[in-house]
């Protein structure tokens, strides 16, 4: 490949003004700042090309695939705060540091940010330029008609009676027939088909690009939250009563549409024989709700796959549970707590599970209890333990403390832990308890009921108006790699010169710039059939390298010496997908 | 709230019809078992056939021009024994009239050649037939489309990738890949029918919903399609290395098998010609899931492990397609970067499920 | 054979090597990534930050006053007492009433109830009335913690988050505790979302009671 001609080195021979031999580079002194900025500017020109080369986006492409690898085999933060806890306690020394590189909250990370949005910009600044270039081009030619046809890789030639004027412009109209665009010369035509690649191509980025704007936009304008609703409960989209509340970027409280849901009754039902026996089978939340306050009441059956959508907004149910219900009585007589709570399952087959009950209102001290609810309690080696998630058999067993919860001190606690650092374990014997049945704490500190259970559902809410927009970035997309795949760009040309004894021989050739879909082989033998049969010619020669050239080619499946992003026109497999416009180093004689 | 609230009814019967649940087990063990066979018959062709047509290494279709007068001009065609696929006798007159003879082979499939070859290609048939049956029988037995489990999943994977095998050898002629497809093939469904086996049962409530005809479906077909590419871009990879090696003189090892397997130039097409397909199969299915998500989940997009392994392999072959494209990464560096992506893509469908826990742990597994 | 065609234009080497492409790579990876961090969504002060379930309020404080003349009009609130009388905010019209959303399960509310207890003490006689609003609780620990803390003032109970979305058009409480200063006219003058301080919460009661209407 031949660069630059080597610049003269100063100081050799004539001096550079007059020397006619002297390369570009030897050009006049400038003056300082100017040239600084030509170097500033020639600098970011370089830069900015290099990163909207393909080879920078290979790179970025690759990085983003590794970078998104400890996301899936890290804990996620985002995902699930509980995993991540439990790594920081089976890790202690590795976890820090690598919290430090965020590979907790990777897809949060300013990294993973830097690589999606830098493989963005690549496809924009590569992207964008090529739109308005395509746009530009509507209306551009095909290239010249070659002088030797027969070079090419797919060729044909006959013999006709026609002039040669008439044969090519006979050629020219059945291939303009055949919705090619057509160039024409004395003598000669020149055909193509097969722009929509490209348009697919751009669509299809440009589509990428649409589909980050609209998680943008989600991100922006939507908002995510959860609520944990025990039957019989209701609750209102307003941040009070959300346990859990992502707004985006712009959303204000006054931004949530004011529904309330109340459910009235949760069903579950399960596979109770054979190898399955606890798989759950269906879910169904029964709820009634209302799009805001004081409107009418509507039912709704909520199940998974069948999402409640009220105002824009939709609520999914992603849990279930059981929430016993507790009266307290303190040491005073006074009942304290009566309450249903929520018990979060700990394990999926027999939804064992754990909670807390706090009563920081007893006298004289606070009470605090941490214990498993089992819905269908099976003794097993002394143990007790849930082997079936209805509640056939629910027995709850807790764990007494009394002293001081540290809630008056106002630092926020989870309604699910229990912090028993300034609390005593009251000496009772764990004795499990079933519905009805109570706990008498020692020295009259009170008594603890277990008087019943309700199920609780796990609630999502989200909105997210940037969903539709994606929707149709991606479908855009899809559409626009269908059309990118299939459609093939090819030329077609057809060269009529006079032959011996006052025939005509007319050249044909083929030429595909992407074929791997294949399938142009077929074409261009058609077309050469239906061309020389509508002008009775006779077949001379019939070419065809469609499988790659002989042999004896040297790096038949390695590209040599093309410029970065054109076209291997010989093997015809390796077609960028993402081509250069570079057409017209394609279909020349010999030479440039 | 009194305890009858809750639905003491956990009584659902799940209704498996046992008989049809049989008869998939045994159509799927007479499926491997054919395959099984057919994978001898391919490596008896590889060693006992003399005479084989080479699909792939002539071209399909020639495209010869028939003239009127063919006595005055000569039908050329290229070099390497393309003589079975015209049929259009060259030396014959024929009238201006005649019509073309080029169109009519144009799609026209070529027919395996030699008794190994045959019997191979029939074992292969019948034993996609048994397999399709196995798969039909057990979505029938269960009343729900057939793939709720890893079991279901995998069988119906290795299913797709068979008959990706077959389209590709009626219509490419790619016979030759046929004893590579099935190795992988028999191993799964080796693994799937012993260790991975679940019983027929009912799907779990994140799963009904007719997505799964559509999300798993195209999955199942992308990954189908994944798979011969991967095993075709193996034998390019052996077989240019071999050129290499011949071409410098060096001896290579398996002479034998690779001088009957068509140029590495061919095997790189048709490998490219698979992930030109499955890619936007992929992505439609990625797609689809993103909708199940949020329909199921409440958001498109969460970067669970099952999801961000998908994008993973999305990226991969993306990085892929580019490289094809991109001056010094084709061939065997792009190659390369394909079978990455199979690797992320075997990770995605096996690892993610197995020791991975997320919202997909539907494996049913363990 | 076919020859390969010299390309027309020259090609362009890479300018920079392999190092220097890579710097340049790595410095408008950080310039993106750190644009990027500052534009992540934020919570809302006061609303729940974890995931998983775990039900808690954050500890972020803000006050937000309005002058005069710019103030939302507040709705007027009613319900049932802890007590089971009925309530309205009606009654209170011309005077000072200060509304305080609560719950027995929330520590930081805990923490403010001494000061917001003596405060209601405080301005017994001076028009100004304190009411309280209680989210998520039931019955029983309600009345203990009015017990516990002497809160001499009354509270509605709402459990279906009726009076919260009452304001949504105006000023929502933006999680718990929320405490708002309405004035003679039924106005908001004023929203301290976290506990209030005594000493605080006095000196803004105190301006807003000095206002004539």
């Amino acid at each position: 490949m031949t660069g630059l001609r080597a610049p003269r080195a100063p100081g050799r021979g004539a001096p550079a003004a007059g020397d006619g031999g002297a390369g570009p580079d030897a050009a006049l002194p400038q003056p300082r700042g100017q040239s600084a900025r030509l170097r500033l500017a020639g600098w970011l020109r370089r830069g900015w090309r290099q990163l909207t080369s393909m080879r920078t986006a290979l790179i970025l492409l690759f990085l983003l695939a590794v970078a998104s690898v400890p996301g899936s085999v890290l804990p996620q933060e985002g995902i699930d705060p509980a995993a991540v806890a439990q790594y920081y306690a089976a890790h202690p020394a590795l976890a820090p540091v690598l919290a430090r590189f965020s590979l907790f909250n990777v897809f949060a990370a300013p990294w993973f940010a830097a690589t999606y949005l830098l493989l963005f910009v690549s496809l924009a600044g590569c992207v964008l330029p090529r739109t308005f270039r395509l746009a530009g081009s509507a209306r551009q030619q095909p290239p010249q008609a070659p002088r030797n046809l027969s070079r090419l890789p797919l060729a044909a030639s006959y013999t006709t009676a026609l002039e040669p004027a008439a044969a090519a412009a006979a050629a020219g109209q059945l291939l303009s027939g055949r919705r090619f665009r057509l160039r024409t010369g004395a003598g000669w035509v020149a055909a193509e088909k097969g722009y929509l690649r490209e348009v697919g191509n751009l669509l299809f980025h440009i589509a990428l690009l649409a589909l980050l704007a609209s998680v943008g936009l989600g991100a922006i304008f939507g908002y995510k939250a959860n609520r944990l609703l025990v039957t019989g409960d209701s609750f209102a989209n307003t941040p009070t009563a959300l346990d859990v509340f992502r707004p985006g970027r712009l959303v204000t409280p006054s931004d949530l549409a004011p529904f309330s849901v109340t459910l009235d009754r949760f069903t579950a039902s399960y596979v109770t024989s054979g190898a399955e026996t606890g798989q759950p089978l269906q879910f169904n939340a029964a709820l009634r709700y209302s799009a805001s306050p004081g409107g009418p009441v509507r039912s709704y059956d909520l199940r998974v796959n069948h999402p409640l959508v009220v105002d824009g907004v939709s609520v999914y149910i992603i849990g279930h549970g059981y929430a016993p219900e507790f009266r307290v009585t303190d040491g005073a007589g006074q009942v304290v707590f009566d309450d249903a709570v929520p018990f979060i399952p700990v394990n999926q087959n027999g939804l064992t599970s754990e909670g807390v009950i706090k009563v920081p209102d007893a006298s004289p001290d606070q009470l605090g209890f941490a214990g498993v609810f089992l819905p269908t309690a099976v003794d097993s080696g002394g143990r007790l333990e849930s082997v079936f998630p209805a509640p056939l058999d629910p027995r709850v067993s807790l764990v007494a403390y009394a002293g001081s919860l540290g809630m008056n001190a106002g630092q926020p606690q989870s309604v699910y832990q229990l912090d028993t650092g300034h609390m005593r374990q009251l000496p009772i014997s764990p004795r499990p308890l079933s519905p009805g049945e109570s706990m008498k704490l020692p020295d009259h500190a009170g008594t603890l009921t277990f008087t019943g259970y309700k199920p609780w559902v796990s609630l999502a809410i989200t909105y997210d108006p940037g969903q539709l927009p994606a929707l149709l970035s991606g479908i855009v997309a899809l559409a626009g790699l269908i059309l990118s795949f299939m459609v093939r760009r090819r030329r077609v040309f057809a060269r009529a010169s006079a032959g011996p004894d006052g025939t005509t021989i007319v050249d044909l050739g083929g030429l595909a710039r992407s074929d791997a879909a294949g399938g142009f082989d077929e074409e261009f033998a058609e077309l050469a059939q239906e061309i020389m049969v509508a002008q009775d010619g006779r077949c001379l020669t019939a070419t065809w390298h469609g499988t790659g050239p002989p042999a004896d080619a040297p790096g038949a499946d390695e590209t040599i010496g093309t410029a970065p992003g054109s076209t291997d026109p010989v093997t015809g497999t390796s077609e960028s997908a993402v081509s250069s416009t570079d057409d017209e180093s394609l279909g020349h004689p010999e030479g440039e | 709230m009194n305890p009858s609230a809750i639905q003491r009814g956990s009584e659902a019967l799940v209704h498996v019809n046992i008989d049809l649940a049989d008869l998939s087990n045994g159509c799927l063990l007479t499926a491997v078992l054919l395959y099984a066979l057919g994978m001898l018959a391919y490596a008896c062709d590889f060693a006992f056939a003399k005479q084989r047509l080479l699909a792939g290494t002539a071209p399909a279709r020639v495209p010869e021009l028939v003239g009127a007068a063919a006595a005055a001009g000569t039908v050329g065609a290229v070099p390497g024994g393309a003589a079975a696929g015209s049929g259009v006798a060259a030396g014959g007159p024929a009238g201006p009239a005649e019509p073309a003879a080029l169109a009519s082979h144009a799609a026209r499939p070529r027919r395996p050649a030699g008794f190994w070859l045959r019997t191979a290609f029939g074992l292969t048939c019948v034993g996609l037939f048994a397999q399709i049956t196995a798969i039909a029988a057990r979505g029938l037995s269960e009343h729900r489309v057939p793939w709720g489990n890893m079991y279901e999943f995998i069988a119906a994977i290795t299913c797709m990738a068979v008959i990706v095998l077959v389209a590709a050898s009626v219509r490419f002629g790619a016979y030759y890949v046929g004893l590579f497809v099935l190795i992988p093939v028999v191993l799964a469904l080796a693994l799937d029918v012993t260790l991975i086996y679940t019983p027929a049962g009912a799907l779990v409530p994140a799963l009904q919903s007719y997505w799964i005809a559509i999300h798993v479906t195209a999955m199942i077909v992308a990954i189908g399609l994944y798979t011969v590419g991967a095993v075709v871009t193996v034998l390019y990879l052996i077989a240019d290395r071999h050129g290499r090696r011949a071409a410098a003189g060096l001896p290579s090892r398996p002479a034998g098998i690779i001088a009957q397997l068509p140029r590495p130039v061919v095997l790189d097409r048709l490998s490219y010609r698979s992930i030109l397909f499955a890619f936007p199969v992929w992505t439609f299915g990625v797609m689809a899931g993103a909708i199940w998500a949020d329909h199921a989940w409440g958001r498109y997009w969460g970067w669970d492990p099952k999801e961000t392994w998908s994008f993973i392999t999305w990226v991969v072959y993306a990085c892929f397609l580019h490289a094809r494209a991109t001056a010094g990464w084709r061939g065997r560096k792009a190659a390369y970067i394909q079978l990455v992506g199979y690797v992320c893509l075997l990770f995605n469908v096996i690892g993610i499920n197995l020791w991975v826990t997320g919202l997909h742990s539907y494996a049913g597994v363990g | 054979m076919y020859r390969m065609p010299r390309p027309a234009r020259r090609v362009a080497r890479p300018a920079l090597a392999a190092p220097g492409r890579t710097a340049l790579i790595a410095l408008l990876a950080l310039c993106a990534g750190a644009s990027v961090t500052g534009c992540e969504g934020g919570a809302i002060a006061a609303s729940t930050p974890a995931s998983g379930g775990q039900s808690f309020v954050s500890g972020s404080y803000s006050t937000t006053l309005f002058r005069p003349g710019s103030r939302p009009a507040a709705p007027a609130v009613s319900g049932i007492t802890l007590t089971g009388q009925r309530l309205s905010t009606r009654s209170y019209r011309g005077d000072v009433v200060v509304l305080n959303f609560w719950g027995s399960w929330c520590a930081p509310c805990r923490q403010e109830a001494p000061a917001l207890a003596a405060l209601a003490r405080h301005f017994r006689s001076g028009h100004v009335h304190f009411l309280g609003v209680d989210i998520r609780d039931d019955q029983a620990s309600a009345e203990a913690f009015t017990r516990t803390f002497g809160v001499g003032y009354p509270s509605l109970s709402d459990p279906g988050d009726e009076i919260a979305l009452q304001f949504r058009s105006t000023l929502p409480p933006a999680g718990i505790p929320s405490t708002l200063v309405l004035d003679r006219s039924g106005h908001v003058a004023g929203r301290i979302v976290g506990g209030v301080s005594y000493s605080g919460l006095k000196a803004l009661i105190s301006e807003v009671a000095a206002e004539n209407s």
